[in-house]
């Protein structure tokens, strides 16, 4: 009896327990403020004191550009920074539950913005200074592209390749990869990292450059066993000198080891993949106007030129400054050509979505497995 | 004190007390049908919430077609099919248990042989060499990971890039992220451990059987292996399976590592959560394949342990054990020590000082221009006297509550028994076959519908259940060697339960829950395989802080973190010493 008594509570504290997590979604609803700034926006953010910023960016920028905000108005800004799909997993979850701790979020990821529009987890709101901004990047009303674009590059070691083995990188990064005497040199950032790194593979692939380079280009880059990473501990290879060159870095993730003397450069392949981050004020944000206040900020010139300055990325506002030190030098030539618009392209959203076989194939093609 | 084997020690049943409440109750006792005490009916209901939940959702989880609480979410059998029905994920499981068992295998050996040497032979600087073996307790293994793979990465680690101009060869002289890479990392972090259990046994072997077995006339090795051996077997075997247990949940080391040739299920469970596009059922469905092989492994733990109990001695009459002479045999043991001390903790320490003080990735020494910029900008981040905060009241709280709800359940196991005490047992050890990532989960699905999500209250929660088994397996061993007729005096003298507890059973076994205190207060400042998926904001403790930088890909930062964590742990363990004279060594763990 009395094990089944023991057995007995313990079935019904399970159920009680999954009952509590299973129960259906509480997604907030609607937002708790207004769509554009009060008047006394800057008194009532001021008294609610401080905020949090969720972003994907690399995290010692952000403090750097949220820290501008906090010496403008001493509202204190608590940036949590994890990788893109882990942070939307958390937020998502969070706006579920009803549980919202972030009052701005920023990803680049452009599905989660829209999804999150879509679940009304990010209030409308409209920054006044909305219209500095490039219109194509954001979705006017809910996020805009306070943090710039970046873009995606080759980046190479030049203490580890031979002036010849730059000139060809350089000419043709795709085709260089695919050239043997890179083999064990090589790093690749996986498709499955982001969005943006899977455009980057689908164009050569199955996308504009599909005749030039196709799948068959994408078998002699694996034949030279490439190493599987993240961008960030890419970086560190290639800076390093790990790995000679690496697939699939961000300018704005290389710029900040070459301002510091690191020997590494980076080439554009063309096209590239271009994306922005987007940020938007949180549904139900604790802060909401710190929150919108931060929007309001994060619109001006004088944030755009902050951002630039501490990601050394290329300033979307109007009227921001650009005055990052490495457009001047020789190696650096801007991007030819962009695509962008991987953000609303079907076919592309349907081969790297749940249905779609995209990342199998690409992990088939390497014979990566994890 | 008695001599010799006792009661307990040999496994004989309890002899049972009488009670206020009379002979039913002592019948009942015999029996193992007692009433439910009070307190072991709290000490279920807190273990049910503390470790039952979070189990329970994850499996609930793994049954969804998103994550619990999701829009659009709904029973699902997907992600059970993917995990259980296909072959998929064959080579993670394949390899995950075979690198367990390797690692396991290594980890007792290595262990075993070390304990010997230092409880058995008259090697030099016992305490030195002991605290050697324990230091490397104070590194996160993912810290020693990034440090290692500073060193060892085959083209790049500082070892390679240096001798190869300090010897002009291009040749690879070694190369952590190989199979063989990833088991060293694992042995130098999980031997510690092996050594611990086996060196406890050790010493409380009595020498009496050693002694005659000298006498007979065998030598040393005979005697080790035909007396000391079977005697330590169960704590070996112990030791073997709590190595493999926590080997199988390991996701930080191979994927700080990079390593690439078989993705751990751990690993996977990790990457299901986070990498895009992520799949918390996935995540939730393969936490549950590690969870029954990882089960299997706590029922041969346990079994060892009770097993190794049947052993317990503990001697009154002073007797020590006969020392074996090395002679010049003692400097190469020595050396062994030594080398162990430079791979566990003299160089992975120098490589994190090195690249705390490089602007960028350097490893050519001739190359490196060094200064403290990552110290600056790591002590002007916001971010960092909170994580400090965070860490210091989890590095107190943690360890406080979880050893006194260690000493409960060990109460209400040693002392009260009867069914309740024995599920309160097998749920109390549970914790260790959940990997942390994915009782992790199952905390952040269970709690983030209450105010308490996100919370540092939270990790206290999650590390609470997770600290249990140790708690408890201390102050078990503590309760052991109490004649219980000491509480039952105060019993009969009309102490109630908890007055006993408080008077007498509680200032007996406090030398083992102080020790069991600074360990797991230094487990809780390193900890981030639960931390990492239920810190918020505001409650990331700087071990979590320093795995953020690794994802980040700013491995000076996290080196700087790493060593103002180690710097913590020991204050920490350095205060302990002195102001509650707690040591940490075999002797006390």
């Amino acid at each position: 009896m009395r094990i089944h008594r023991t057995t007995g509570i313990a079935v019904v504290a399970a159920a009680v327990l999954a009952g509590l997590a299973g129960c259906g979604s509480g997604g907030s609803s609607g937002d708790s403020g207004p769509a554009t700034a009060p008047s006394d926006l800057v008194a009532k953010a001021k008294s609610e004191g401080q905020l949090t910023l969720y972003g994907d960016a690399d995290q010692a920028k952000l403090q750097k550009w949220a820290a501008g905000f906090t010496q403008k108005y001493g509202i204190k800004v608590q940036v949590l920074r994890i990788g893109g799909s882990e942070l939307f997993q958390r937020f998502a979850q969070e706006q579920a539950a009803n549980q919202p701790q972030s009052d701005v979020f920023s990803v680049t990821d452009y599905a989660s913005l829209q999804k999150s529009v879509q679940e009304g987890w990010l209030a409308k709101y409209t920054p006044k200074d909305a219209n500095l901004l490039p219109a194509d990047l954001g979705r006017a009303g809910y996020f805009y592209p306070l943090q710039n674009t970046s873009n995606q590059t080759i980046v190479y070691n030049t203490d580890k390749l031979t002036p010849a083995e730059v000139k060809q990188v350089q000419a043709d990064p795709v085709a260089a990869a695919e050239d043997p005497k890179f083999k064990g040199r090589i790093g690749a950032n996986i498709p499955e990292s982001s969005q943006q790194a899977a455009a980057l593979w689908y164009q050569w692939t199955d996308g504009s450059q599909k005749a030039k380079y196709g799948w068959g280009a994408m078998s002699k880059i694996a034949a030279n066993k490439p190493v599987f990473a993240s961008s960030p501990d890419l970086i560190n290879d290639v800076t390093s000198g790990e790995i000679s060159i690496a697939i699939g870095i961000t300018d704005g993730l290389a710029a900040p080891a070459v301002d510091k003397g690191a020997p590494i450069r980076w080439t554009y392949p063309n096209p590239t993949v271009t994306s922005a981050f987007g940020a938007g004020v949180v549904a139900n944000a604790p802060h909401p106007y710190a929150a919108r206040l931060f929007m309001e900020w994060g619109t001006t010139p004088e944030a755009g030129t902050l951002w630039s300055k501490a990601s050394l990325t290329k300033p979307l506002n109007k009227k921001s400054d650009d005055s990052r030190k490495f457009l001047h030098d020789s190696w650096f030539s801007e991007p030819k050509q962009t695509w962008k618009t991987f953000i609303t392209d079907k076919t592309f959203l349907d081969a790297t979505g749940t249905k779609g076989d995209y990342y199998d194939r690409w992990d088939k093609t390497f014979g990566y497995s994890g | 004190m008695s001599t010799g084997l006792s009661s307990h020690a040999r496994g004989a049943p309890a002899e049972s007390a009488p009670r206020p409440d009379g002979r039913g109750a002592r019948r009942a006792e015999r029996t193992g049908r007692r009433r439910p005490s009070t307190l072991s009916a709290v000490i279920l209901i807190i273990l049910l919430g503390l470790i039952a939940g979070p189990i329970v959702t994850v499996f609930f989880g793994a049954f969804q077609s998103e994550a619990p609480g999701m829009p659009d979410n709904a029973f699902s059998l997907d992600a059970v099919k993917e995990v259980y029905a296909s072959t998929e994920y064959l080579p993670s499981l394949a390899g995950t248990l075979a690198m367990s068992l390797v690692i396991a295998a290594l980890s007792v050996v290595f262990g075993a042989i070390a304990a010997w040497a230092l409880a058995r032979t008259d090697v030099r600087w016992r305490g030195l060499l002991e605290l050697g073996i324990i230091v490397p307790l104070f590194m996160s293994p993912f810290v020693g990971a990034v440090a290692w793979k500073m060193l060892a990465a085959p083209t790049a680690g500082m070892i390679n890039v240096n001798l190869r101009w300090m010897l002009h060869s291009d040749s690879t002289y070694v190369n952590i992220t190989t199979v063989p890479g990833l088991a060293f990392v694992l042995l130098l972090y999980y031997m510690p451990y092996a050594y611990l259990l086996v060196s406890g046994a050790l010493k409380n072997v009595d020498p009496a059987l050693e002694e005659a077995s000298y006498m007979n006339g065998r030598g040393v090795v005979a005697t080790a292996l035909k007396v000391t051996l079977p005697v330590v077997r169960p704590s070996l075997a112990a030791a073997f399976f709590f190595v493999a247990v926590l080997a199988t949940g390991v996701f930080a080391v191979p994927q700080v590592l990079g390593f690439t040739t078989f993705y751990p299920l751990a690993l996977q469970v990790y990457r299901s959560m986070t990498v895009f596009p992520s799949d918390p059922p996935v995540g939730a469905a393969l936490g549950t394949l590690v969870f029954w092989f990882t089960l299997a492994g706590i029922y041969f733990y346990r079994r060892a342990i009770r097993n190794g109990q049947r052993y317990v001695t503990v001697g009154a009459r002073g007797t020590r054990p006969r020392l074996v002479r090395l002679g010049w045999k003692k400097w190469p043991v020595m050396a062994a020590f030594g080398l162990y001390g430079l791979l566990a903790t003299i160089l992975p320490y120098a490589a994190l000082v090195l690249v705390s003080l490089t602007p960028y990735s350097i490893t050519d020494f001739r190359k490196m221009s060094l200064g403290l910029g990552n110290f600056v900008s790591v002590a002007t981040t916001p971010d960092v006297v909170k994580s400090f905060e965070n860490s210091l009241w989890l590095g107190i709280f943690v360890p406080t509550v979880a050893v006194v709800l260690g000493l409960a359940v060990a109460y209400v196991v040693v002392r009260e028994k009867g069914r309740v005490g024995a599920a309160i047992d097998y749920l109390s050890t549970f914790p260790i076959a959940i990997p942390g990532v994915v009782f992790a989960t199952g905390i952040v699905w269970l709690y983030v519908r209450t105010p308490l999500y996100a919370t540092t209250a939270l990790l206290l929660i999650a590390l609470v259940g997770v600290y249990i088994p140790h708690a408890s397996r201390f102050a078990t061993t503590g309760l052991m060697q109490i004649d219980r007729s000491l509480e039952e005096a105060g019993r009969m003298s009309g102490a109630g339960k908890f007055r006993v507890i408080r008077t007498v059973s509680f200032p007996l076994v406090r030398p083992s829950l102080l020790s069991a205190w600074i360990l797991l207060f230094v487990f809780s400042m390193r900890e981030v395989n639960e931390t990492v998926l239920l810190a918020g904001p505001n409650s990331r403790p700087l071990a979590v802080l320093a795995w953020d930088d690794v994802q980040a890909g700013s491995l000076r930062e996290a080196a700087v973190v790493g060593l103002v964590l180690t710097l913590v742990m020991l204050a920490g363990v350095l205060i302990a010493r002195f102001a509650l004279r707690v040591r940490l060594d075999s002797s006390n763990l």
